[in-house]
Parts: structure tokens; sequence; C-alpha cells
């Protein structure tokens, strides 16, 4: 027993059906569980690509016309140039700001510092619908308050802003995404050792001096990686190009995937044939991504005694570097926030005015309690979050042990498959499940229980990611003790891994929680009327064209899952559990 | 030359307290002198050398190098850290991994501006040549060993001929052997560069072994400023007589007057002896004596006359290869003495020891 030959090992032997026992049912289990969740999708996936769509009075039959009709056509080059400019353009906008702020935070005496916590936690509770619903509500030519506003303060009647453009789309998908690449380049300022920017500093060299010629050249694999996870992150968004491309008809891989299967007659083949051209782009970036990592270690030095960087005076730009926090902290949260409580406010959409200001009414959140389906939609959102996050938590605990803490061949294998959902767009997923129990039949399409596979396998490295964090520390001498005092498998596993195991088990759990009660692109192509989510119900507000109860619910979800995140950090942090 | 006087630092601890990291710390260095801030790790002596860098804001005081006010709490100044023109070595070296080892070096010159690119060539090159580095100046400066970063960062330093250079316990990050080599090394470059130099180091045998003054720090005071002779033979209290090297501490109270003008005597367990002290003590007064166990010579027969001789029973001894330690049990009190190895009394056997009156010092309480 190569594999975990210290823990049981004797008790295994003197009763040799023991190794049978709980132990490799659950490991089995486990790696079984993994393989059907990626694999499975994956596989029907790139069969469907090759399939004519299924119809009643024709069966399925092999073709390359789906890749024919893809690689051959105009649209697609246009369609690769969009997705490629507009991911380009964000994950290039999201970095500048995110690099601009982390650095501001970490290394200088910026007034405000204590908004960067709202600005990392918060974007995590809004759903990117209401984000994208919220800035339409600001700056499309017609309707948008900034535009109103400007062209009632000037007197003209010039459009400003246009979010229904490719900068807009830029722009909009940008700010979103700029925590994210806050998150990753305060983490890579984080492990730099300072003395080595105090010494540019004691050489003589100015602050501007200091930024360009050592931080961030030695930054540069971290800004490098980071661009790549924002691109993959910005090519696989779906609300942002559904609700700003569509109308105006710029199309990108995600919208258009979209578009193939709500056309009449559906196109599942074309879809496939996207959505493999779109993993391909995804997979290669994560790939490059990840190499990249590896090859930063080159620029990893011993750092001395730990002492934390005094930040750097500004100067007179202090307040500069101040205004420009307070000006994204409005972008990212304050005007959106604010758009939609205003709007949840008005019986119908209205500027915000003195004549419009008379007409405040709650009735938008009333109407919202008898809207169709939103008991249900509730129900089935929070049993969703909560057993995909327990889930996974489990599952990737299991497969995250198995992959660090044992020798078991082929664990790289198990590793790559668990974490391969991160290259796969949501929409992507949505898709390939739906093919897959479309086909295998078994009466899942339809029901919660897809959605709930669907959440597994999409944040399923997630779990990995928080699992294994955890697990990397924890000395393999705590199990061997375990199982030289007499402890089984089972026993150890429970007794001292998971609970060890803990702060991050907990971490991840609320992190999963948020995320599901968010997911959008899966759960649109895989819900039905009994098993409608809230977010699925955003959508169909938006599409209905309920702008004001929208705003409602949006609102509401907000302020619940914003008191979710405060109470679960206060329970968290008495655990000892980092921040998510 | 440096003068820091009233020097206040604080800092915000990880759990929000403010903590006095340095208090009321004043001393001065004479140019082209090595000056050393030794104590234990948490003594605020780094904290010291990082405000007279300008990488700490102090609270208070007074900082001025060749007459010029670098920093002062009182008239408002504070110098920009890159307009100080002070060379830092840190414990970790901070060699920037993505330039090479000329670039490292040329750093310095190159953001001053203003020194042409030959000069700058020129000056760099001389300055590897001195830390033998010349034949590396185009590699990587990740591929340099410990010890040659060392040197590296040393060069980085000096190439812009500082008016002080700061090290910042810069061996600390080596191997034992190495560690010898460079201390050779480095008070080599001090005295021929004549650089005024600030050093920072937790390791009393470097303090002693490199510096012309030493000043010990405790609790983020200084305790004692002096050479590294005057800090080992007369320490001013038992924290510095315990921090450099091992010593026995005899408790006692004074007798009376002794032989010598700066000799009384004093009433210890071993009995009464004659102890040195330059300040002067009355009856009664209650010590500690402080002997260094070089200091104890071990006889194996007990001679006819002679001051602070007492006899004992060997307890142990521990054989080091150039000497042997010994521990004598004499009047209820251990006493720890270095021998030349050639003493071979047995664990048990009596010897009689003798304790020079010149060597027992008289400590301060405290």
């Amino acid at each position: 027993m190569p594999a975990t030959g210290n823990t049981g090992g004797a008790m295994a032997r003197s009763t040799p059906r023991a190794r049978f026992d709980a132990k490799w049912l659950i490991i089995g289990g486990a790696v079984l569980i993994v393989a059907w969740l990626t694999l499975l999708p994956l596989i029907f996936l790139v069969w469907q690509s090759f399939m004519t769509p299924l119809a009643p009075d024709m069966p399925a039959r092999f073709t390359l016309a789906n890749y024919v009709n893809v690689y051959t056509s105009a649209e697609t080059f246009r369609l690769l140039s969009n997705s490629v400019i507009f991911a380009g353009g964000a994950a290039t906008l999201s970095l500048l700001l995110g690099t601009a702020l982390a650095w501001m935070n970490e290394r200088t005496n910026v007034p405000f510092k204590p908004l960067i916590y709202a600005l990392s936690v918060v974007p995590l509770v809004i759903p990117g619908i209401l984000f994208v619903a919220a800035w339409i509500m600001l700056a499309s030519p017609k309707i948008g308050i900034l535009n109103l506003l400007l062209q009632h303060a000037l007197g003209t009647d010039a459009v400003f802003f246009d979010v229904y453009t490719l900068p807009g789309m830029i722009w909009v998908d940008g700010i979103q995404h700029a925590p994210i690449a806050f998150l990753l380049m305060s983490a890579a300022l984080k492990s730099m050792d300072p003395s080595l920017e105090e010494s540019a500093r004691m050489s003589g060299a100015s602050i501007g001096q200091v930024v360009w010629r050592v931080t961030l050249r030695l930054a540069f694999p971290a800004v490098a990686a980071s661009f790549l996870i924002l691109f993959v992150r910005s090519i696989e968004s779906f609300e942002n190009p559904a609700l700003l491309g569509l109308p105006v008809g710029i199309q990108v891989f995600t919208s258009s995937i979209y578009e193939a299967l709500h056309a009449y007659p559906s196109d599942v083949g074309l879809a496939s044939s996207y959505a493999i051209t779109l993993l391909v782009i995804t997979s290669g970036g994560i790939y490059w991504q990840s190499r990249m990592t590896r090859n930063g270690s080159r620029y990893a030095t011993v750092s001395g005694k730990g002492f934390r960087p005094r930040p750097m005076d500004l100067g007179r730009w202090r307040y500069a570097a101040g205004a420009f926090f307070l000006l994204y902290a409005m972008l990212v949260i304050g005007l959106p926030f604010l758009v939609l409580v205003w709007s949840s406010l008005q019986r119908f959409y209205t500027v915000p005015s003195a004549e419009a200001l008379r007409h405040l009414s709650l009735t938008n959140y009333l109407a919202i309690f008898h809207y169709p389906n939103i008991g249900m939609a509730v129900w089935n959102s929070i049993v969703l979050a909560l057993a995909t996050a327990t889930g996974v938590m489990l599952l990737t605990a299991i497969v995250g042990w198995l992959v660090l803490k044992t020798r078991i061949p082929g664990r790289w294998l198990l590793d790559n498959m668990a974490t391969m959902p991160m290259v796969m767009p949501g929409l992507v997923i949505g898709l390939a499940i739906m093919i897959a129990y479309l086909e295998l039949g078994g009466g899942i399409y339809g029901t919660i229980w897809i959605l709930l596979i669907a959440y597994m396998t999409r944040f399923m490295p997630y779990g990995m990611r928080f699992n294994s964090a955890s697990l990397l520390q924890l000395h393999k001498e705590l199990e061997e003790s375990a199982a030289l005092s007499g402890a089984d498998w089972l026993t150890s596993f429970r007794r001292v891994v998971l609970p060890l195991l803990k702060p991050g088990l907990i971490a991840g759990w609320i992190y999963i929680v948020i995320v599901s009660i968010r997911e959008l692109s899966s759960s649109v192509l895989l819900y039905s009327p009994d098993s409608i989510v809230v977010s699925v119900v955003l959508w169909e507000l938006w599409q209905n064209g309920q702008y004001v109860q929208l705003s409602a619910l949006g609102v509401m979800l907000m302020l619940v899952l914003f008191v979710f995140v405060l109470v679960a950090q206060m329970i968290g942090r008495r655990f000892g559990v980092q921040e998510v | 030359m440096l003068s820091v006087s009233g020097l206040n630092t604080n800092y915000r601890s990880s759990r929000g307290e403010n903590v006095r990291a340095v208090r009321d710390v004043s001393f001065e260095v004479e140019k082209g002198k090595f000056f050393t801030l030794l104590g234990p790790s948490g003594c605020g002596k780094t904290t010291t050398l990082r405000s007279i860098a300008g990488l700490e804001r102090p609270a208070s005081g007074e900082i001025s190098v060749n007459g010029r006010v670098i920093f002062s709490s009182s008239r408002n100044i504070s110098v920009a850290l890159n307009k100080r023109n002070f060379g830092m070595v840190f414990q970790s070296y901070a060699i920037w991994p993505h330039m090479t080892v000329f670039q490292n070096a040329a750093f310095p010159l190159e953001v001053r501006g203003g020194v042409a690119k030959k000069l700058i060539r020129e000056r760099v090159m001389r300055v590897l040549e001195t830390m033998g580095l010349e034949k590396f100046a185009e590699r990587e400066a990740t591929q340099l060993s410990g010890g040659q970063q060392q040197r590296l960062a040393l060069a980085r330093a000096v190439v812009m001929e500082p008016e002080l250079l700061l090290l910042d316990e810069p061996l600390s990050n080596l191997d034992a052997k190495l560690r010898d080599r460079m201390r050779f090394e480095l008070k080599r470059l001090q005295r021929e560069l004549g650089l005024t130099t600030i050093y920072v180091t937790h390791d009393q045998a470097e303090a002693l072994a490199l510096s012309h003054e030493v000043a010990v720090m405790n609790d983020g005071c200084i305790v004692q400023i002096g050479s590294p002779r005057t800090i080992y033979e007369q320490p001013a209290n038992r924290f510095v007589a315990e921090f450099i090297g091992a010593s026995n501490f005899l408790e006692g109270t004074v007798v009376g007057a002794g032989h010598a003008p700066a000799l009384f005597r004093v009433r210890t367990p071993l009995g009464e002896m004659a102890v040195r002290s330059d300040r002067a003590l009355s009856s009664r007064d209650p010590v500690t004596v402080s002997v260094r166990p070089e200091n104890v010579e071990v006889l194996e027969a007990t001679p006819e006359a002679g001051l602070n001789i007492f006899t004992g029973t060997v307890e142990a001894k521990v054989f080091q290869g150039d000497f042997v330690d010994f521990q004598i049990r004499a009047g209820g009190v251990n006493v720890m003495a270095r021998t030349h190895p050639s003493l071979r009394t047995p664990v048990g056997g009596s010897v009689a020891m003798r304790l020079d009156p010149e060597k027992c010092i008289v400590l301060r309480a405290g």
C-alpha cells in the first residue's frame, strides 16, 4: 500500500478485509465524482461538436460541418477579434487600476486606506448582471443618468458616454474586475522583500525611479500572470457582452454561444464548436499563466527580518492619490449601488430630479414578493449554494489530500481534473452539461440536480485552491502520529486532518456560497420553471424590461449577501479564518 | 562625523500598540570611525540605524552628519532619504535579481544623474575590483554565491562615496567560515576607504573584532558606550557583562576600602575578596562582582600567600579542544573557569583558584 502506507497499515494486515473498508470507498468515490463532473461533460461537448444536431426525425450523424462553418466564416474572425479586443482591453484597464491601487495601498501614505477593505469585499457581493445593469442606467446614451446630468448642466444634447460600444464594454468589465487585479497585485507586492525597494531609495532614487526601475520590474512575472488571469476572466464573462454587446450586434464568443442556442432552431453543434474554440483560448491563457508563475520564482528573494516597509511619503501628491481612491470607490461601489437604490424606489425608471423625488415608493419591493416563482427561486438558490459549498469543500478536501499527501500514481491527473473547470467558462460548462444529460437521460435534465452538478463542476477549482493552501501547511507527522496512536484512516482524517483544515474550509465555504448565489451563465442554460434561481429571476426581469423591479430585487440581494459576508467573517475570525 | 542626540522612534505594533523602540539615544561618531550598535533582538539597534537612514521617521531628536542637519524635530527638518547620500547594506543584501552585477553597482550613480556613462563604468569597475567581483560584472546578480552577493551589496553602498556607511547585520546570513573571513575583509575595507561606518549586530564577537567603539543597547536605550576593550573588561552593569561573553556573578557586601586606591574589600560566598571599582563604595553596600572565566586561574596546589585565593572541588569539566571549562564548587556557589587543556584535575578533585583583583569588576545595580 504505497498510497497511504502509514495509515492503518498494521490493522489492514491483521484483518485483510479491512483493506476495503470505508477508506477506499470514500477515496474511490471522490475520484469517480471528480472524473464524472469534469470529464463527462467535456467528452459530450467534443462529441457534439462533431455531430449534427439531434432532431426528432433524424439521429445525430458525424459531421465536420460545425467546424467548417465556424472556421470558414468571416463572422468568426470578427468574433475572435472582438473577443480579444474586449478581453485584452478590459484586462489592461483592470490591471492598470488594480496595480495603481495596490501600490498606493501597500507602499504609500495615501489617505482613506480603510476604503480598501470595502473595495475588496463589496464587489464580491455585487452580481455581474446588476453591475452591468447599473452601468446601463448610468451611462446608456438615452437614459444614462451621467449623460442626462451633463446634458442638462451644459445645455447640449451631445452623448458623453455610451456603454453600448466596445470601449463601453471594456470600461464596465475593466472596472468590475479591477478588485481582482488589486488582490493579485497586493499579494505580489506583499511577498516582495521590502529592502529591495528601500535599498534603491538609499541609493538615491526618487519614488518614481524606484517604482519604474525596481518595483515594476520585479513584479513583472506577477503582472504578466495577473494579466492572463484577467484576460481569461473577461473572455469568459457573459453578462457584459449579453447586456451591452448583443443589443448593438457586438458579438464575442460567449454571447454567440448563447445566441446560437437561443436561435430558432437552436444550433447546438455550432455552439459547441464556438465553445471548443473558446476553451482552447482559455486553456492556453491559463497554461501560459502557470508557466509564468513557475518561472517567476527565479525572482523570489529571501526576505530579511520582515520589516513592514514604512509607507513612502507622497508629499503633495497624497491628496491627488486620495481623490483617485475615492473616485474609484465611487465608480465600482458608490454609483452602481446608488443608481440601483434610486431606480428601485421609482414606479417607472426616471432620472433623479425634484419631481421624481416626490414619487419615491416601495411598490417595487412589494411587487417582487408577488413575482411568480420568487419563493421557489430564493429557496432553490439557498439550497444550491449551501449544498454546492459543502459538497465542493468536502470533496476537494479528500482530493487535495490525495494529491498533496499521498504518492498514488496518477495523482497529477486527479489534480488536473479537479482544477480543469478553471478554464471552462460558465456558459461552456452549462452547454456541456446540458448536452451530456440530454443524451444520457435519467431524468436529471430540468431538475435542480443538474444545477447542483454544474455548480459543483464550476466551483471545484476554488475548493481545491482553498484546501491545497491549508494542506500544504499540514505536516505529515500530524497524521502519522495519529496513525501510530492507533487511529484508522477515517478517524485520523475526520479527527486530525479536517479540524486542521477548518480555517481554509470555512473561508472556501463562504466564498463558494457567495459565487453560487451569483452564478448566472451556467444556470441560464440549465434552469427550468421548477429549478429557477434568483440570478435567473434577475435575468428574466432584465429581459422583460422590468428595470425597477430588477433594481429592487438586486438591492435586497446585495444587502443580504453583504450581511452574510460580514457575519461569516465575524464568526470566521473566531476560528482564525483569513478574509475571503 | 555623525551626531545623534535625544533620538526617540516609535512604531505601531501589529496589535496597534505604540511601541517606544528607541528612547533618548544620543551618541557621536568621529569621521572615519567604525561604530557598532550591539544588543539582543528587539533592543532598538536596527530602528536606530533605520532612523539615521531615513527609513523610519523619529518622533523627536536631532541627527546631523558632517555639520549638515538631516533630521531635527524641533526645527522640523527631515531630509528625504534619497538625498542623504548614505550607503546601506541590508541584512538580506537586497540585491536586485533583475539586474546584472554591474547594473546593481551602477544603480546609485545612474539614478543620481550628472555622472557621464564612461565615468560610471570606470568607477563601478574600480569598486567591483576592490571587492574582487570584476570577473562577474556581466553576470546575473542571482548567480552569485552568498558571500559574493554580500560583497556586491557593499560595492553598491560605497560606489557613490557616501558620507556614512550603514550596515544592518550584513554577516548574519553567511555560514560560520565565510562569516569569519568576511569579518576581516570588512575591517580592511573600512580602514582603507576611511568611511564613517555604523554597524548593527547582535553578535558580540563581531562587534569586538570590528569596531573602534561599541554602544550596547537594551530595551531601546544605550546601556554603555566604549571601546571594545572597555566594554569587555569593565562592563557597566550585569546586562552588559552577561551579553558580552560569559561571566561569573558573585553577590556580596562591601566591607571596606582595600589595599590600592581603586580596590575594595567585599564579602562574597567565596569569602572576603579584593575587587576593583572606579567609583567610591561605602561599607555595607550590596554589590555584584563579575569575573570572566578566563580570569579565574586554576591551580593544583594552593599558593602560600596572595590575594583572592580560594579552594574548591571540581564539579564538572568540559573539554573544548583549545581549552577546558571547569566548574568549581566553592562556598556554596559554582565558579566557571577557563583553563589551559594541560590541567587534568579529575572531577571531584580539589583545586585552588586565584582571582586577579584587577579583573574582579564591581557592577552597578540594574
